[in-house]
């Protein structure tokens, strides 16, 4: 079954007088469970892609289920539920609350969700050890290094068992070996729990690490592939070279 | 509760400007305290000062007396009307009281005496704000022939304890009268025209030389100063007497109560004043904050935090921070209202000596605050709500951030 689901999405920004069009009409499916990364160059329109799959964003034309809604059908506290529902988000800068200890900032996702109190505890506590970060539960972000902070911001994706992980360049703050580390867990994480991850990146090791390549180009989907076991592409399920 | 654990995390982010808008707001918080509670307690002061020299609480008198203060307007059947109040009211302390002027003769002087106050001596004594400043002699005894007077008349008339003095004045019919009487008492109180023109002797001379018979000038009745207005409605509807006038102390005494309302609107427009200065400083400080963590918000947004949870994370920034000011400037602002009722301002101290009199009352006693719960409750509540209040235009804004743009900024 397919958790993304986009037909036709465009999408037009008005800067000033001029019209940039970020996406120029992307199919794209992703079934459950899947590791993809969605790369590109900058200005590609990859990240644009990643707001609109996370209900931050409206497309300008063309249908957009998201977990099987259509996100354009949805009012603005429909689309904040679905996100703090059913999508957990990392960030490229962690965007942790400074102010929260690593334990806080996991927990307040189940907190928004309204559940109580001994569930929730229970949930953080598994979360933060599953990403190794037991120990420094009761820091704050700037105790932190870049990769731990990373691992927070996955566990607080992760904590209210989302069907999907929406990851924009999350390796993009951190060397290649703590990124490499953060890539093996998410990988874990997608294999043991059977969420859902979208990177959008353009991270060689992200797309080493991930089962399938969607390439933006200008807007459009330039190459989609899956990838066997040794990285080599197995099947080509779009090539759009629209311009 | 997360939110109040974010909210009480995010006022200590920025230590320095939040210590700084917590003083603004405590310091004005404070002001407003200490000037409300002083308000009340000279105002307390001067309604108690005038009402104790020529009023009550409450009055009862003859139908025009508060305009022409002459005797023909006068309460004909005085204890009747007072059996009337005993057998109603169980707290009221009442003095019959007769009003006139006169003129006091010794072999060394002659002065006129704006008011002379034929009263009964030991009820008088009770209340009255004389009988603690006499320097000489002692209070009136009731006996016939003697008269109390101030410092300043017994020096321009040259006479002490014991001196004979002569008083006359015009009688019911109009017809001078006079009568010798022997100074008992020299009260001074630091007021020209109190120390000059106010004069006390027994009712029942005074009544008897100026051919009054049972009747007198005014029923003063003193009771709680809260209850005055309600116990003058009951009283008006026991004493159905369109002869007479029955009023409050703010009807007896009009140029003081209105004094005191103009004075309590100056006062106001300077809270007013202090408001604005209040809401400018949070507005600025919290819009501060808010464009500081826009990205921080859309982050929030992002997880599915809803606007109306931001808008009351804001809010609770501002009330906490409004708190904490209100508990600085409560400590700051009790301190010096309670410095203030202990030891008092003296009036005639601000202006050079000299004893001041306002609206008709004489300024003798020290100015003390009133400490009263209600008037903490009202201030702290007002600047409570308006810290909330000035805080809810930057709280809406960071509530309508739009994540998308959000998380993009530095």
């Amino acid at each position: 079954m397919d958790i993304i689901s986009l037909e036709k999405i465009e999408k037009t920004y008005i800067q000033g007088k001029l019209e940039v069009k970020a996406l120029r009409g992307i199919d794209l499916n992703i079934g459950t469970g899947e590791f993809t990364a969605i790369c590109g160059p900058s200005g590609s329109g990859k990240t644009t892609l990643l707001n609109i799959i996370g209900c931050l964003d409206n497309p300008t034309s063309g249908k957009a289920l998201v977990t099987g809604k259509d996100i354009s059908t949805l009012n603005a506290t429909q689309l904040s539920n679905l996100r703090l529902h059913r999508i957990g988000f990392v960030f490229q800068a962690y965007n942790l609350v400074p102010v929260l200890t690593a334990y806080e900032n996991v927990d307040l996702v189940l907190s928004l969700q309204g559940r109580p109190k001994n569930e929730r505890t229970e949930r953080v506590i598994k979360v933060l050890k599953e990403v190794g970060l037991s120990d420094l539960a009761s820091r704050r972000p700037a105790e932190m290094s870049g990769g731990q902070q990373q691992r927070v911001a996955v566990a607080r994706a992760l904590v209210a068992e989302p069907s999907l992980i929406l990851a924009d360049e999350p390796t993009a703050n951190l060397d290649s070996q703590t990124g490499k580390s953060l890539l093996k867990l998410m990988r874990q994480l997608n294999e043991e729990h059977g969420v859902t991850f979208l990177f959008s990146t353009h991270d060689s090791m992200v797309m080493d690490f991930s089962r399938r390549i969607v390439r933006i180009v200008d807007g459009t989907v330039a190459e989609d592939y899956v990838k066997d076991s040794r990285g080599e592409s197995i099947e080509t399920t779009s090539i759009n070279q629209q311009v | 509760m997360l939110i109040f654990k974010i909210a009480a995390r995010n006022i200590w982010r920025r230590k320095f400007r939040t210590i700084i808008t917590m003083t603004a707001i405590g310091i004005s918080f404070s002001m407003l305290l200490f000037f409300e509670q002083l308000h009340l307690g000279q105002h307390e002061m001067m309604a108690n000062s005038g009402m104790r020299l020529s009023a009550g609480n409450i009055v009862i008198q003859g139908k025009g007396f508060n305009q022409n203060r002459e005797l023909s307007s006068r309460v004909r059947n005085p204890d009747k009307h007072i059996e009337v109040l005993k057998k109603n009211f169980n707290s009221l302390h009442i003095i019959k009281r007769i009003f006139t002027s006169g003129n006091l003769t010794s072999p060394d002087g002659n002065i006129v005496v704006d008011t002379i106050n034929g009263t009964e001596h030991a009820q008088e004594g009770k209340i009255s704000d004389l009988k603690p400043k006499l320097i000489a002699g002692k209070w009136l005894s009731g006996n016939a022939g003697e008269i109390v007077i101030g410092a300043v008349a017994a020096k321009l008339l040259k006479v002490e304890i014991d001196s004979k003095v002569q008083l006359s004045m015009p009688d019911l019919g109009g017809n001078v009268v006079r009568t010798a009487l022997r100074v008992r008492g020299i009260f001074k109180t630091g007021s020209t025209d109190t120390d000059r023109g106010y004069a006390l002797v027994n009712i029942d001379e005074a009544a008897k030389l100026l051919n009054l018979g049972n009747a007198v000038s005014q029923i003063a009745i003193f009771t709680d100063l809260e209850k005055s207005t309600q116990v003058t409605h009951q009283i008006r509807k026991l004493i159905d007497d369109p002869s007479l006038e029955i009023m409050d102390w703010k009807d007896a005494l009009p140029t003081l109560s209105q004094f005191m309302l103009v004075d309590k609107i100056s006062m106001y427009v300077f809270l007013i004043i202090i408001f604005i200065i209040v809401a400018a400083g949070v507005l600025n400080s919290v819009l501060m904050s808010v464009m500081e963590r826009t990205r921080e918000f859309g982050v929030l947004k992002s997880i599915g935090m809803k606007p109306t949870s931001i808008l009351n994370l804001i809010i609770i920034e501002s009330a906490l921070v409004g708190l904490l000011s209100i508990v600085f400037g409560f400590i700051v602002g009790q301190t010096i209202s309670y410095i203030v009722y202990r030891y008092g301002i003296d009036p005639a101290s601000l202006f050079g000596g000299e004893s001041v009199e306002v609206a008709g009352v004489s300024m003798t006693e020290k100015i003390r605050t009133k400490i009263t719960l209600w008037s903490v409750v009202w201030t702290s509540a007002s600047v409570l709500l308006l810290t909330i209040i000035s805080a809810i235009p930057p709280a809406l804004r960071a509530a309508r951030i739009i994540p998308v743009k959000a998380v993009r900024e530095l």
